[in-house]
């Protein structure tokens, strides 16, 4: 009995042991990364970066607004040396907020400038507008219309059939909300939002996550970007895009690299940083999202080019610089109208 | 807490004090664990209150006024007491109901309808969060396919309480059941040898016994509702509760003095209502367990509500075991609703992201466990055994940690640990810490159990036998407190390979945390993937079980016997 005790606690320990190793072995070669892309989409990517470079990546999936807010407050000891995709608003917050650090390189100067922040902070790996998603088998169920504007998502039909994410945790919802505003002007972008409120049961706090809600069905319309629509179109589910008619925003969802990140990673992350920008981690955007990156890859079936859509004027500084008030406000209008 | 009373203490403070002098090994001990305390316990907690009351670096109620004033924090305050109300109620009154028909009333399977009550216990807080989706959403399993129920919406008020309160139920059933155990059925056999209908009888002698019991059920479940944070934050819908807008204050808007703030609201109720179990309950509790088993089947109640009892344990039990079920069809499960190929993707998927997630959590727990159960033994010990000055104080820094809700913890932690000399945000350790000081209440409380078992006595007889103190500690004391080790490292594993709220403001891309993952995935419709993580997470912890119990033949009572809170 003894004996077999003995030889239990030994294995026991001798697995313990083999853990530890691993894990610690395992933190030499690499670059620790926050990511805002799809889990799925980040997974490829990083894994087909591994496979080019030999470094290995490790990852947390993290929302715009949240890898933002991580990494202000890891300030003064930062945890990741890369900030990888996530909507450029945040990138520029990050920036403002001397979190991140330039890195000239010559990776990115095919780039045009509006793609790219001036002073070698971020850059942008593709860009994608924003659209309505809807479901066209629930759409049919409910009988409901195809919404084409904005004006159109606030008819009451649609109470309780549209969902997008929370402006404070996701950058996908607030360039939703900056996108109001840049059509509708400060004042009555609110009321616009409070009449949207009414027909919106719950926010989530992952931006992607309302598009893949109304691709199953859980949800009828979602408003999100629409290189992740035409990927859920392509994976065969009942799911159509539409284009608001008063115009739309986009992301261009950017890299940075984190000010005074872990020493020893410092050049293996200038490697995935530069890597980014290329020909090869485009294909991988291509395949895995639908996205158009700035580089001439040829493109998934279906993909849409931000230059076919009706853009608004987009001040993404500006948008940057105002968040804190904006989500506040946007805040105070959609709880207290829950209230009545 | 102490065996001596306050008078006696002071008297004897002198005297302690020089005692403890004398001891320098023991006072070198002690002040470490006091050191340790101050810095993992109260200092947290202090800068916690801090940045909330002098958010511009000086004193301002401003952050205050503002969360007091601002209708979407006075919706999420009164949201969260309602939810904790009608949980807590409803959870007492299935758990006593539970309790009562597994200890008063017969019948087959008693073994499997405990076990089935353990496993809420023992899981991922949020997981019959996870499956209320798969069974009540709109593509869910029940609403939409069996009933065609068309627009059930389970975000929101109504589905919180249903999963918190079948998770949070199982709490109040095993102090329940631990106290309608102890109550002699004698009791009841007298009063209705004295003439009193059985209805009499219950109201008059089991229910006035009960109520202690069903206090702290019912404030036990209170707490956990309160403070919890993963239920919520999946299906909270339009619903906003305290613990996610804390959460979402600091990971949202950057506002750590908000964050801050909403946090030591959170703190407020816990915190006294730990004091008010602690100091009046306990007094009040007039349970006197006198050794004997009563396993005599009696009848207390009719016929007709012995089957109707049965039935609803039956009932409850059944729902639980749905739950679980369709999180693990889930995990072979395409596309849930839409596509039901059976698939092994998801385990791929699940171990190519989360491989070295899962070795990071339970090697954080494995390392965490021992040293979480000696250092509250050892506490347990210097304080049933040894006096010295401010043992009362640090018996009480060590279990406060309990009441605090794992939020402010978390929080407490990231603000108070991120600068040097105490830069841990981002390493290993300041999850370790968080482990040790978070559960090291589990430690002391079986410390003491077991302490209270051996008697000194024991001891000395041995070591008057001739025994010396070494072969004493080995064959007398060993094991004697092995039992009550191993029980507390069972749930002390548990714990820390559960545990949410808190570690989701410490984890980092170095050190994760497979609920911190499970909750992302779940968040970004990735449930095929979360369903097969969680049941990954599960299957670790049965395995854990299975391994502790290698160590010690334990019952899964007596595993959670001596451990009802948090």
């Amino acid at each position: 009995m003894r004996l077999k005790h003995t030889i239990f606690f030994i294995t026991l320990s001798l697995v313990f042991l083999l853990l530890m190793f691993d894990s610690v072995l395992a933190r030499s070669k690499r670059v620790t990364a926050y990511t805002s892309l799809h889990e799925p989409v980040a997974r490829a990517v990083f894994n087909q970066f591994e496979k080019e470079s030999g470094l290995k990546v490790f990852f947390v999936r993290l929302s715009t607004g949240e890898a933002v807010s991580k990494l202000d407050a890891e300030r003064l000891n930062p945890q990741v040396s890369i900030w990888f995709g996530g909507v450029g608003i945040g990138h520029i917050r990050a920036k403002n907020k001397g979190l991140s650090v330039a890195n000239p390189t010559t990776a990115t100067k095919h780039l045009e400038p509006k793609y790219k922040d001036k002073d070698h902070h971020w850059a942008g790996i593709y860009a994608a507008p924003l659209v309505f998603e809807y479901n066209t088998i629930m759409l049919k169920r409910y009988a409901l219309p195809i919404p084409v504007s904005w004006r159109d998502l606030t008819k009451s039909e649609y109470k309780g059939h549209i969902q997008m994410a929370n402006p404070g945790f996701s950058g996908t919802a607030y360039n939703i909300l900056t996108t109001i505003v840049e059509i509708f002007g400060e004042t009555s972008a609110f009321k616009y939002i409070q009449a949207l409120n009414r027909n919106i049961p719950m926010y989530s706090r992952s931006g992607s996550a309302p598009g893949k809600r109304a691709a199953i069905g859980e949800v009828t319309i979602a408003i999100g970007y629409a290189h992740d629509a035409v990927k859920f179109i392509s994976d065969g589910f009942p799911l159509a895009i539409q284009f608001p008619a008063e115009g739309t925003g986009y992301e261009i969802a950017a890299v940075s690299l984190i000010k005074n990140g872990p020493k020893d990673e410092t050049e293996n992350a200038k490697k995935l940083y530069n890597w980014a920008f290329g020909k090869s981690a485009a294909k991988v955007y291509v395949s895995q999202s639908f996205a158009v990156p700035f580089v001439n890859v040829p493109l998934a079936k279906g993909a849409i080019p931000i230059s076919e859509v009706k853009t608004v004027e987009q001040d993404d500084e500006w948008a940057a610089k105002n968040r804190s008030r904006l989500v506040e406000k946007w805040h105070n209008v959609v709880t207290s109208s829950q209230s009545e | 807490m102490t065996t001596l009373s306050f008078s006696n203490y002071f008297k004897n403070q002198k005297i302690t004090l020089k005692r403890l002098l004398n001891e320098p090994l023991q006072l070198i001990l002690v002040l470490s664990i006091i050191f340790c305390l101050g810095l993992f316990v109260l200092y947290p907690l202090y800068s916690t209150i801090k940045v909330s009351l002098m958010p511009n670096g000086h004193f301002d109620l401003i952050v205050y006024k503002t969360i007091l004033n601002q209708q979407r924090f006075k919706i999420a305050i009164s949201n969260s007491i309602l939810l904790g109300i009608v949980v807590a109620t409803l959870g007492t009154i299935i758990a006593f109901l539970f309790a009562y028909t597994l200890t008063r009333i017969q019948f087959p399977g008693k073994h499997f309808f405990k076990g089935m009550v353990i496993l809420p216990i023992i899981s991922p807080p949020f997981i019959f969060a996870l499956s209320a989706v798969l069974l009540l959403g709109r593509n869910g399993l029940l609403t939409q396919q069996l009933l065609g129920i068309e627009n059930f919406n389970i975000y929101g008020f109504k589905g919180l309480v249903i999963v918190q309160t079948l998770s949070m139920f199982p709490i109040g059933f095993l102090i329940l059941s631990g106290i309608l155990q102890a109550i002699d059925p004698d009791l009841e056999t007298c009063a209705m040898n004295l003439g009193a209908k059985r209805w009499k009888t219950f109201t008059t002698v089991t229910f006035p016994l009960a109520l202690p019991g069903l206090w702290a059920s019912w404030l036990l479940i209170f707490v956990q509702s309160l403070t919890d944070f993963g239920n919520p934050l999946i299906l909270g819908g339009d619903f906003p509760v305290l613990s996610v807008q804390t959460y979402l204050e600091f990971v949202g808007m950057g506002n750590l003095p908000r964050g801050a703030g909403l946090a030591v609201l959170l703190l407020v109720p816990t915190v006294s209502l730990f004091i008010l179990q602690r100091y009046i309950l306990r007094k009040k509790s007039f349970i006197t367990v006198t050794g004997k088993s009563t396993r005599r089947s009696i009848v207390s109640v009719s016929q007709l509500i012995h089957v109707l009892l049965i039935f609803f344990s039956i009932l409850i039990s059944a729902i639980i075991s749905i739950f679980y079920i369709s999180i693990f069809a889930g995990s072979f499960i395409k596309l849930w609703g839409i596509n039901w190929t059976l698939t092994f993707s998801h385990y791929i998927y699940a171990f190519d992201v989360g491989l070295q997630t899962i070795k990071d959590t339970v090697l954080l727990a494995t390392i965490a466990t021992p040293i979480t159960v000696i250092f509250g033994m050892v506490i347990a010990f210097l304080v049933v055994r040894k006096s010295f000055p401010g043992k009362n104080l640090m018996a009480i820094a060590a279990v406060l940690m309990f009441s605090i809700p794992g939020t402010a913890v978390g929080f407490g932690y990231m603000i108070s640990f991120n600068q040097e000399p105490l830069l841990l945000t981002g390493t290993m350790y300041i999850l370790l810490a968080c482990y040790v000081f978070r559960y090291v209440p589990i430690g002391i409380e079986s410390g003491m159990a077991a302490l209270s078992q051996v008697s000194k006595d024991i001891g000395e007889s041995s070591t008057n036998l001739g025994a010396s103190s070494a072969i004493t500690f080995r064959s007398i004391t060993l094991p004697l407190i092995t039992p009550s080790f191993i029980s507390a490292a069972t749930f002390t594993f548990v714990k820390c390979m559960t545990g949410l709220s808190a570690v989701i403001f410490l984890v980092s891309a170095s050190w994760k945390h497979m609920t911190t993952l499970i909750l992302a995935q779940t968040e970004n419709m990735l449930l095929g993937q979360a369903y097969a993580m969680s049941v990954v997470l599960t299957l670790i912890i049965l395995i854990s079980f299975a391994v502790f119990k290698n160590f010690m033949t334990l019952g899964q009572t007596s595993v959670f016997g001596g451990i009802s809170h948090d």
